[in-house]
């Protein structure tokens, strides 16, 4: 993983320096709220409902255990104890007080992290395959690239005050677990038919209350021309993106406005002027950033008697058998896996974590796996790198902390926004709903036998639970004063993106669950063998789904 | 200052917004200080509301307090979900519960720094 050098030490800590005196300001009066308010968004404080809130990057989702536990010392000795894992793979402190924040940047500093570009119009943290670097089925290890973007747009000139944020995704898998079809630039890598592996480029994806799926504006960029290519984009954007109206600001309401070929053309305009200037990176500089990301040192494992042991455990052990099959993803070394630790649980909001249990966590990857822990797109953590024959054990310690669910993939692995309990914008709760819902299908084995659905929950039409992309979406809607909650249908993430189909009328919360199972008992009667939701929905339609929900 | 719909229907208001310096959630009382206890804040009357405004616009302009707005309490605004959570300063579910850590954190990994606190501006004394 990516090792901060003294240059990037040194800018953190100017930038937590250089807060100390804006709050300091502020408190004493001399910046009023106006003025003080972008600042503060520079660097991840929003005013919540109940307080402050920190939005901590953790760039492409990658932690090491250190800092993993630096962010649980936040936890307890800042906030109250707990963090919440977003959908950017980011965390989020709740419970944050202004004077205190200056003291907090100073301590992300002294484990190399920080919370700039999590908030504000700026490019924001980019987010990438959390299985980046481990996975079994991808071209290459898109983490490099990432962190050049990282350092290409922070405190980039030309785009600190663009007309709205913009969010960039890279996904180099057979499998695209970033959702890069919902980003305001999507980038696939690919092999072209010389077999030069190279970026596919999407633009103009988003969800909110206008979701978009993008488009490609190029089918193969050779990867030294991604930052002036990238640059020739965000140029085309910040000139004529929107200004006038924040509903219409994001590049997605451009790019269809002038229609993709216009967009591709006016950005092909922009890169003939720049791409062979200094914009990209010599090979020398790329090569350094890349050669943080080289395929991590295992230790080679000796035996495989490890592999009877987990068979006789799996047969006498229903849950440890269950959380093999859902939470266990294959690694590119065949006796190393990832392990999926799912934060989502009965009684537990989608994604929260309290400090105890990030230490434990942190633990766990220290002990036995490579220092390194990813944060997911779907608010799970995931140890990337574990030699199989650990897994007994490490199933044992995660059960001790009741993080041994065997939920990924599953109905009851629900993204859900932190709504209306903490949220300014948001008009109704996702996390009572989460519960409420989980605790509907509290069967284990009921669960495992729908097998994947996507469940994801928004709190309002911003879609920060992203909605508009699950097999089933649940948006709180506010109807007369009530929290009212829309179903969606249809949506998907990954390769062939989709947004969901809105059924019908909105229902009250204490309906929601019994038309959510009416919605899957529909399922489980129409599926044929091992047909997911998805085909199944492509296959017969909305109207048997929708019929059942409103029966 | 926003003001919610209900403003519309009602003269009957309360006031609240966030301390600048910690962003704890106050309500105003009657004798137009803040309040962290929502069953203490005042509702203020068409008479009483003008001097009212004008005394939290003041804090505003003071740099006490931020995020000032109305509630108007004979509307729905205040049966809301939004000013029901606000009013229990904390979420309607449980969040995690901290325990100490699960074991000591290994010597020489990582020391919490020395932290340097920025004085603590108290509403009430200044």
């Amino acid at each position: 993983m990516y090792r901060y050098d003294q240059l990037d030490r040194n800018f953190v800590t100017a930038r937590a320096q250089q807060f100390r005196h804006q709050v300091k300001r502020r408190l004493a009066g001399a910046l009023s709220e106006d003025e003080f308010k972008p600042l503060r968004l520079q660097n991840g404080l929003y005013l919540q409902l109940h307080a402050y809130m920190l939005r901590v990057a953790i760039p492409y989702g990658v932690l090491s255990a250190q800092q993993l536990r630096g962010l649980a010392g936040i936890a307890r000795d800042f906030d109250r104890g707990f963090g919440h894992f977003t959908t950017r793979q980011n965390i989020q402190f709740n419970w944050i007080k202004l004077v205190e924040t200056p003291d907090i940047l100073d301590r992300l500093a002294s484990f190399d992290m920080h919370a700039i570009q999590t908030s504000g119009n700026c490019i924001r943290n980019v987010t990438s395959d959390p299985f980046a670097g481990a996975a079994a089925d991808e071209l290459e290890d898109p983490r490099g690239w990432c962190e050049i973007i990282r350092q290409w747009s922070t405190l980039h000139p030309e785009f600190a005050f663009m007309p709205r944020k913009f969010k960039i995704a890279v996904s180099a898998g057979a499998t695209d677990r970033a959702a890069t079809g919902l980003h305001d630039i999507g980038l696939r890598m690919v092999k072209n038919t010389d077999g030069q592996i190279g970026f596919r480029v999407l633009v103009g994806g988003g969800q909110g209350r206008t979701p978009r799926v993008a488009q490609q504006i190029a089918s193969f960029l050779p990867k030294h021309h991604l930052l002036s290519y990238l640059e020739a984009i965000l140029r085309v954007y910040n000139q004529a993106g929107r200004r006038d109206n924040i509903y219409k600001a994001r590049i997605k309401i451009l790019v269809e406005a002038m229609g993709i070929d216009a967009f591709r053309d006016a950005v092909a305009a922009e890169w003939d002027k720049i791409r062979d200037s200094a914009i990209d990176l010599p090979d020398a500089e790329r090569d350094r950033i890349l050669a943080h990301f080289a395929p991590v040192d295992l230790p080679p494992v000796t035996t495989r008697d490890y592999i009877d042991d987990i068979t006789r455990r799996r047969q006498a052990d229903r849950a440890f058998d269950q959380w093999m099959t859902r939470n266990i993803t294959a690694h590119w070394h065949p006796d190393y896996c990832a392990v999926m630790i799912s934060l989502k649980a009965i009684d537990r909001p989608p994604g929260d974590a309290s400090a105890h249990e990030m230490e434990a966590i942190a633990e766990i990857a220290e002990t036995f796996g490579q220092d390194e822990i990813r944060a997911t797109y779907e608010q799970n953590l995931i140890i990337p790198h574990i030699a199989k024959q650990h897994l007994p054990a490490i199933y044992d310690r995660l059960a001790a902390l009741g993080l041994a669910g065997a939920e990924a993939g599953l109905i009851s692995d629900m993204i859900a926004c932190p709504g209306l309990d903490y949220c300014n914008l948001a008009n109704a709760r996702s996390l009572p709903l989460a519960d409420k819902i989980f605790r509907r299908f509290d069967d284990a084995d009921r669960r495992a036998d729908i097998g994947a659905l996507r469940l994801n929950i928004s709190g309002c039409i911003n879609a920060c639970g992203h909605h508009h992309v699950a097999d089933i979406g649940i948006l709180g809607v506010n109807k007369k004063g009530v929290e009212h909650y829309q179903i969606t249908l249809g949506g998907q993430a990954g390769e062939a993106a989709a947004i969901g189909s809105i059924m019908g009328p909105s229902f009250e919360e204490a309906d929601v669950p019994a038309a959510i199972e009416r919605i899957v008992d529909a399922y489980m009667d129409l599926r044929h063998d091992n047909e997911t939701f998805a085909d199944s929905l492509i296959r017969l339609g909305t109207a048997p789904f929708k019929e059942s929900l409103y029966a | 200052m926003s003001k919610t719909p209900d403003m519309l229907k009602t003269d009957n208001i309360i006031l609240t917004a966030n301390r600048l310096d910690d962003g704890v959630v106050l309500w105003m009382t009657d004798r137009l200080d803040w309040t962290a206890n929502r069953s203490k804040a005042a509702m203020f009357d068409a008479k009483s509301a003008p001097l009212a405004t004008a005394r939290a616009e003041q804090d505003v302009a003071a740099n006490r307090i931020v995020s000032l707005y109305t509630v108007a309490v004979n509307g729905k605004a205040d049966q809301s979900a939004r000013e029901t959570i606000r009013a229990a300063r904390g979420p309607s579910i449980i969040p995690p519960a901290d325990r100490p850590a699960c074991a000591p954190v290994p010597l020489g990994r990582y020391v919490h720094p020395v932290i340097k606190r920025v004085p603590h501006v108290s509403l009430r004394s200044a």
